[in-house]
């Protein structure tokens, strides 16, 4: 199966800044993509790790209906560095009557040292606030776990605000752990 | 007045439908409006009924052996590994808005949730417009872990958005 190279409700479909890019999530994409969600499912809202045919599921009945939509409830795009695929995300929980979207970004688990992290994830929340742009986004926000601070630093960085902090709010291996929201308005 | 909470049945489908295809209410649950069909409501009702990480109940009022059903009641998203859950609440029928039926029905909820669940956490969203709503979780101990700016676009302008929690710590 090859997916369109196009969503139908985005005029631009593809976003760059110097080496970097992304474009439409490709159906070849989904093996790495299942490996490295299941390699991270800590700091993931995944409660099981994923099959290759959960995975095939997903890709074919979920993502694939998103190309053709007129309000898709989100636009998932895979992540480059020159030709080299890095990560995934994009605006998921779209709420198209409120103009807001959730980012996700999930970065190849090879490359998840701090250092790395940071510079991947800020390059990828510039390109979020094109794309929030292209889509007529009113605001932007991150749900993440407090897991580290340097995955939050990118945020601050880029001017995002904290606009909640939930208390306890995942127990990961026996630990409480709180989750920050961070927004940005476009 | 006796208000009950209950697993709620198919025959609840026709007021279901009828409050779910209501845009005001919607607008003030923060809700996506979608007209709905009774056969939808059937299909939602069992749905999540049959969820295991969710308790969907029904508010009812109960005179002698009848249950006249006023709205619904849930905790969601229920995670047994972190023991946190979202509720959820709405009065359907506006006749019995304002006589205390949200707040027994969030009692019970709360009690099912920390005695007969066991959840360490229970947290909701609410418009920071609805000052009454807001004033019964304070009343019950939740408090505000966040305000979402303009993030709820309510008929002609954008509402914030408050995350209130209680823990069980601070509800026994």
């Amino acid at each position: 199966m090859i997916f369109p190279k196009k969503y139908r409700i985005l005029k631009n479909n593809k976003f760059t800044l110097g080496l970097y890019r992304i474009i439409p999530i490709r159906f070849e994409d989904q093996s790495i993509v299942m490996q490295w969600r299941n390699d991270q499912i800590n700091i993931l809202r995944q409660k099981s790790l994923l099959t290759a045919e959960q995975q095939d599921q997903y890709f074919t009945h979920v993502l694939l209906k998103n190309f053709n939509e007129s309000q898709p409830d989100q636009l998932i795009f895979s992540f480059f560095k020159s030709t080299e695929l890095i990560g995934y995300g994009g605006l998921v929980h779209i709420d198209w009557k409120s103009k807001n979207a959730e980012i996700s970004f999930l970065l190849s688990t090879k490359l998840n040292d701090p250092q790395t992290y940071k510079e991947s994830f800020e390059i990828f929340l510039d390109l979020m606030i094109k794309l929030a742009i292209e889509a007529e986004m009113h605001k932007i926000f991150t749900f993440g776990y407090d897991v580290a601070s340097y995955r939050f630093e990118p945020l601050i960085s880029r001017k995002f605000n904290q606009e909640a902090c939930l208390k306890k709010h995942i127990n990961i291996d026996g630990i409480f752990l709180n989750a920050l929201i961070y927004s940005k308005f476009l | 007045m006796k208000v009950v909470l209950d697993k709620m049945k198919s025959e609840d489908a026709n007021l279901i439908a009828k409050w779910k295809s209501n845009p005001v209410l919607s607008g003030q649950i923060m809700s996506d409006f979608n007209t709905t069909t009774v056969e939808q409501a059937r299909d939602w009702i069992n749905i999540n009924t049959n969820d295991p990480n969710q308790r969907l109940l029904g508010i009812y009022f109960e005179i002698e052996s009848k249950k006249v059903l006023l709205g619904v009641a849930r905790l969601m998203f229920i995670d047994f590994v972190t023991r946190i859950a979202e509720f959820g609440i709405y009065i359907g029928d506006n006749n019995y808005r304002n006589m205390g039926v949200g707040k027994e029905a969030l009692d019970r909820t709360l009690e099912i949730g920390f005695i007969e669940l066991n959840l360490n956490k229970i947290f909701l969203k609410v418009n920071a417009q609805n000052t009454p709503a807001i004033n019964l979780y304070k009343s019950r101990k939740f408090i505000i872990e966040g305000r979402l700016k303009e993030h709820y676009w309510n008929v002609s302008q954008f509402d914030d958005v408050l995350y209130m929690a209680i823990f069980k710590v601070n509800y026994l």
